[in-house]
Formats: structure tokens, C-alpha cells, sequence
């Protein structure tokens, strides 16, 4: 067995165990929903890292910068802003209201129907998106991880968001919390273990990282190209490049703030200490 | 029954700010005398916290905070976009040895977030202490 097949499938089962660890201590309302408000900001922390912390993220910055260079890192920097939204404005009456989602917060103060109509709709309208872009990647992915085993991207498609759909709906949110605790653990490590790597191929020499960062040799439509990946340009050219940049900006500095899954984060905690303490942890990665 | 779920009086939306249970307002709205007997004694004397000055007080502490935090991380990080965006040959100056001005302000909005965050945290504190004890006022009131 291929060790890629191996490491995929350690991961699989231990979700599912923590799933089945989860739907036998988990009981009733609050356990279900917010794990019991019983997270330390320690584990929150690390559990709203792990939800920010996507494939997305992941693959899907690196190569931003890998091909973009400094305008790629817009997007590291805007997922790490996003953070300091949350945290100043949305964490604390969030978690303060003592409620399970967004709309439970706001029926309290608003009509309770139209809100909560409203709360669905542009929770799933959000979810939708974002879920497409999850499992495009997540498919890709599993299959090029599981390559030469005769998976398909469909199956591996529906085979991730099965497995997703289990482990939420039978383990509630202590096991979300502990599923993306573990997968936050591992994307860090690995991000330190690659950063390691490159760093030691340039001797670990700063100076000799960007200098080679800021002339990049590679081939653009057949003709070799050389590059500087430091300074902006990349990706956002005249005469829209500018406006694109402001509406990433809002993006990242409102948008996060509005992500169901990272909101859901902020019911678990005890009090408003630790929720800044997990806010403070959730900024280390991005995304 | 969507009428008194509204919260319209000051009382009642100090109420929601403190996390007091909606049955309890709605309880009292329709007159309703099986409350819980510990609740009685426990329960601040809501009127009078909404009224006081330690509130306001709360209040303004906490804007002053989070108003000028949000305001200036807001302003540093759409900074940083926007001469990326209208000034590319400002921020393409090498700033230290090769690395570029834009580079280093990109590298600095960590360093600017972290240090907001835990002046968040140390302000949270404050926060919470305050308004323990502004309810442990109220209920001594009653």
C-alpha cells in the first residue's frame, strides 16, 4: 500500500473515531450544537484555525504566491485581517448572547421570521459557494492522493462530502471541533516542516530567498520569462487590477466575519477571556 | 406573540445585552408569577443598571476601545491595498537589501494584528470585570 493511501485512510478512521467518541458524549441541545460551551480556548483556537485552514488555504495560497508572487500574498495578509474582524467586533456579542447560530442571535432582537428566513438563506447561499470551491479541491485532491487506485473525481467528490456529512451529523460540534483541532495540528506542522525545507535549501539565508523570490525564471506561453515576485503586478493589472483589490479587501475584512462555520466556533466557549484568547490563536495561519 | 419578543425599552434590550432568558421577559410581560424562586432573589434590579452611569460608563470604556482598533487596523490594511493598487513603484522600493517596501508592510500587518489582539485581550478583561460588576451592584440593589 502506497504510503499516501495509508496516511489518507489513518486520517478517515480517525474521524470516524472521533465522531463515534463524540455522538456517545454528546447529549442534548447545547452539547449537540455548541459541544457543551465545555471548549477551552486552547482547543478553540486550534479548531478555528483548522476551519480557516482549508484546502484553500493550504494549496490554494501557496500557489497563489508561487505564481503570483506578491499579489498572491495579498491573500495570506487579507486571510490573516479577516481575524482581527472577528475578534473586535463579532466574537464577543456572539458568544455573549448565549445562542446556538446567527439567527438565534438575531430573532432575539429582530421580527423572528423574517430573520430567521433571512439567517437560512444566506447561510446556504454562503455554504453553497463555499462548499463548491471545498470539495472541487478536496476531490482533486483525494485524487490525485489516491492516484493509480482506480478512484474517479466523482467518487472522490461524494466520497469526501459523505464523510463530512457523517462526521457533523452524528458527532455534532464536539466532533467538528476535535476533527478540525486534529486537521489544524497537522496543517501547521506540515507548513513548518515545508518552510523548514525551503529555508534550508537556501542554507537559511533570508537574503538568498528573496533574492532568488525576486528574479524567477519560468516559460509564459512558450517563452521564457524572468520575473520579480516581489513587487506587485502579477495578478492585478490596470485597468481593473486596482478595483479588484479594494473588493478583495472587503471581502476578507467583512466577509470572514460572515463564514457560518467560523461563527459556529464562537458558541463553544465559556466566557469572553478565553474567546479572545482562541480569536488571538485563530490568527496564526491564514485563511 | 412577536410584539413582546421585541425588545423596545431600554430595559428590555439591557435584557438581551445580558444574557437573561428571553421566557423571562416574556414572563414578565404576560404577568406570569411562576418564575423561579432562586431567580427573584438573584435577579438585578434591571432598571436601575440601565439607568446607571457604571453602565454608560461600560459602554463608552468599551467603544473607545474597539472603535479606534477596527478604525486603525481597517485603515493599515486598505492602506497597503491601495498603494498596491494606485502607487505599484512606491511600494516596489527595495526597503531593505532586496526585499520591497510593499513586502515589508505586507509582513507588518501580522506583527500590527497580533499586537491588537492582545491589546483586545487585555482590554476584554477589563470589560468583563466591569460589567461583573455592574450586575453584582444591581443585585444588591433589589
Amino acid at each position: 500500500m502506497p504510503i499516501s493511501l495509508a496516511i489518507f485512510l489513518a486520517f478517515v478512521a480517525s474521524t470516524l473515531g472521533i465522531t463515534y467518541w463524540a455522538s456517545r458524549h454528546s447529549r442534548g441541545m447545547s452539547a449537540y450544537f455548541a459541544a457543551g460551551r465545555t471548549i477551552t480556548a486552547w482547543q478553540n483556537g486550534f479548531a478555528v484555525a483548522g476551519d480557516f485552514m482549508s484546502a484553500a488555504s493550504f494549496l490554494g495560497i501557496v500557489g497563489l504566491i508561487a505564481v503570483q508572487g506578491f499579489d498572491g500574498f495579498l491573500y495570506a495578509v487579507g486571510g490573516f485581517v479577516a481575524f482581527v474582524t472577528i475578534l473586535l467586533l463579532i466574537a464577543e456579542p456572539l458568544r455573549n448572547s448565549g445562542k446556538y447560530t446567527l439567527g438565534d442571535v438575531l430573532a432575539y432582537r429582530l421580527r423572528p421570521r423574517p430573520v430567521r428566513a433571512m439567517a437560512a438563506i444566506s447561510t446556504l447561499a454562503t455554504i453553497l459557494f463555499y462548499m463548491i470551491a471545498q470539495m472541487v479541491g478536496a476531490g482533486a485532491l483525494v485524487t490525485l492522493l489516491l492516484s493509480g487506485s482506480g478512484i474517479s473525481y466523482n467518487l472522490a467528490v461524494t466520497g469526501v462530502g459523505a464523510l463530512m456529512v457523517i462526521y457533523v451529523v452524528f458527532g455534532g460540534m464536539l466532533a467538528t471541533t476535535w476533527v478540525q483541532i486534529v486537521k489544524a495540528v497537522l496543517l501547521s506542522a506540515c507548513t513548518l516542516i515545508l518552510a523548514v525545507l525551503v529555508l534550508s535549501y537556501f542554507h537559511f539565508h533570508l537574503g538568498d530567498f528573496f533574492a532568488a523570490a525576486s528574479q524567477v525564471a519560468y516559460h509564459e506561453k512558450g517563452q521564457p520569462v524572468v520575473r520579480d515576485f516581489l513587487v506587485p503586478g502579477l495578478r492585478y493589472k490596470p485597468p481593473y487590477g486596482p478595483l479588484d483589490l479594494i473588493s478583495l479587501g472587503f471581502a476578507f475584512i467583512f466577509g470572514t466575519a460572515g463564514l457560518p462555520h467560523v461563527l459556529g466556533k464562537f458558541y463553544t466557549v465559556p466566557d469572553a477571556h478565553n474567546r479572545a484568547q482562541k480569536c488571538g490563536l485563530g490568527d496564526g495561519p491564514d485563511w | 406573540m412577536g410584539r413582546q419578543l421585541l425588545p423596545r425599552t431600554p430595559k428590555e434590550r439591557l435584557h438581551s445585552r445580558l444574557r437573561i432568558s428571553r421566557l423571562c421577559t416574556i414572563g414578565e410581560h404576560f404577568n406570569l408569577t411562576m418564575k423561579p424562586v432562586e431567580r427573584e432573589h438573584q435577579r438585578p434590579d434591571w432598571e436601575r443598571v440601565a439607568a446607571s452611569a457604571a453602565l454608560k460608563d461600560l459602554l463608552a470604556v468599551k467603544r473607545l476601545f474597539i472603535v479606534p482598533a477596527f478604525l486603525f487596523f481597517f485603515a493599515y490594511f486598505f492602506g497597503l491595498l491601495l498603494l498596491t493598487a494606485y502607487a505599484p513603484k512606491l511600494i516596489s522600493v527595495r526597503a531593505a537589501g532586496i526585499v520591497t517596501l510593499g513586502y515589508l508592510l505586507a509582513l507588518s500587518q501580522f506583527v500590527v494584528g497580533w499586537i491588537i489582539a492582545w491589546l483586545y485581550l487585555r482590554a476584554a478583561t477589563r470589560f468583563d470585570r466591569l460589567s461583573r460588576d455592574l450586575v453584582a451592584a444591581g443585585e444588591n440593589k433589589t
